[in-house]
């Protein structure tokens, strides 16, 4: 039985501990902070691990990472503004200027600072779907929201991270 | 469609999230509409600069290594059993295994640097630290702790209680040093944490006195056949080795 939980958690869990940890980094933006939200959901992942039945451990794993990162959040920054500005506003299309952004050459140091700089509950849409590659079902798995949510948070997350990469352009 | 509702699903699109019918109909917009390319070229162009160039955080060494560890098998030595999480089965399968490379190392050279001694009570000290705290008997009383280690080493420590000079007292378990048992002793300082290694003094020999190793302290003494190794990130050490000898005295 144990041994079956231990293997059952090296398949599900073990590959996805880099991409827990980048997503709890980025949440937190701090290593110990990430260190321990991801060593606490490692141990809630082996606790939980055989009630798991679903085919998708790295969703799984990130959303528990997501729920610890959280709880450390709380804990640590209770003001963190975690979305910043209105869920539904409509965002222009032409902000920023396509023409502009597309001429621009940015380097990494400044696509990291941009991305850095977006409120969490956007920065970790950027992570899951540019970096990660998840699928929108999957996304929404994590973040435990519907998949017109991930829709809209997706879209309002790009639209101010390019606002952002011409700001720090400047 | 109109440029306002291609734009709306002009995200979802660029994902492939979007079924064949309207997926279509996109197309056939963008054929006809340069802008909305041109907003397109934009879309991807940001999800390639993050995946090129942003920061990708990898988990430190550290972390996978204790990750993995949790849920393995317990080890053949017979330890006392208690009703802990399985972190701490996993401090327990690296101390062993740290003790296991630490007597190979040993074997393989008859004279150990002493800076490896204080190297390994540092990282000791530090994974104490990383797996949420680990006591085999977390209680601040004295009363409980001693007797704890009575029956588990043949060298029971000197536990004084020091929350009265501002280092209360934690708990204690079990470690390994060079290979040897010994016993842990955890104590505070504000938000810092110390522990103190207890073994006996003629099994290692020790740093004599206080270094830094990657900005934490160690600092050793003897008393009463014992040899004492206190080691935490706080330059309170020598005040606390004061309040050690102060309390322990006869």
């Amino acid at each position: 039985m144990r041994r079956d939980s231990k293997q059952r958690f090296d398949t599900v869990v073990l590959p996805h501990v880099h991409a827990g940890y980048n997503l709890a980094r980025c949440l937190l933006r701090n290593d110990q902070d990430a260190e321990d939200a991801v060593q606490t959901a490692a141990i809630r992942a082996f606790q939980g691990i055989d009630g798991f039945r679903g085919s998708d451990g790295k969703a799984w794993f990130l959303s528990i990472v997501r729920r610890s990162s959280l709880n450390v959040m709380r804990q640590k920054h209770p003001q963190t503004n975690w979305e910043g500005g209105a869920e539904d506003e409509i965002p222009d299309p032409n902000t920023p200027n396509p023409e502009q952004f597309l001429m621009k050459s940015f380097d990494a140091d400044l696509v990291t600072r941009a991305l850095d700089s977006l409120p969490p509950g956007l920065k970790e849409m950027i992570v899951l779907r540019e970096v990660e590659g998840m699928a929108y079902k999957e996304i929404a798995a994590v973040i435990d929201h519907p998949i017109g949510t991930v829709m809209s948070r997706l879209s309002k997350a790009r639209r101010q991270l390019q606002a952002q990469l011409m700001e720090q352009m400047r | 469609m109109n440029c306002d509702q291609v734009c709306s699903l002009l995200d979802a699109f660029a994902d492939g999230e979007i079924d064949a019918v309207r997926s279509l109909e996109i197309e056939t917009h963008l054929s006809g509409c340069a802008e909305c390319r041109q907003r397109l070229e934009v879309l991807r162009a940001t999800g390639e600069l993050v995946r090129d160039k942003a920061v990708y955080f990898n988990a430190p060494d550290r972390l996978v290594l204790s990750i993995s560890g949790i849920g393995a098998e317990k080890p053949k030595r017979s330890l006392p059993r208690f009703n802990r999480p399985q972190v701490a089965w996993f401090a327990v399968n690296l101390c062993a295994s740290a003790a296991a490379a630490f007597l190979l190392i040993m074997a393989s050279s008859t004279r150990r640097p002493t800076q490896s001694i204080e190297a390994e009570l540092v990282s000791d000290h530090i994974r104490s630290l990383q797996a949420s705290h680990i006591f085999d008997v977390p209680s601040s009383d004295r009363h409980t702790v001693k007797p704890w280690f009575q029956g588990k080493l043949d060298f029971p420590p000197d536990v004084p209680n020091l929350a009265s000079a501002g280092f209360p007292l934690l708990g204690g378990r079990l470690d390994y040093v060079a290979g040897h048992p010994a016993a842990a002793l955890v104590y505070a300082r504000g938000k810092h944490t110390i522990n103190v290694f207890v073994l006996p003094i003629s099994q290692v020999s020790t740093p004599s006195e206080k270094s830094g190793q990657g900005g934490y302290h160690v600092l050793e003494w003897t008393e009463h056949g014992l040899t004492y190794c206190a080691v935490s990130d706080t330059d309170a050490l020598p005040n606390f080795r004061d309040a050690f000898l102060t309390a322990t005295a006869p």
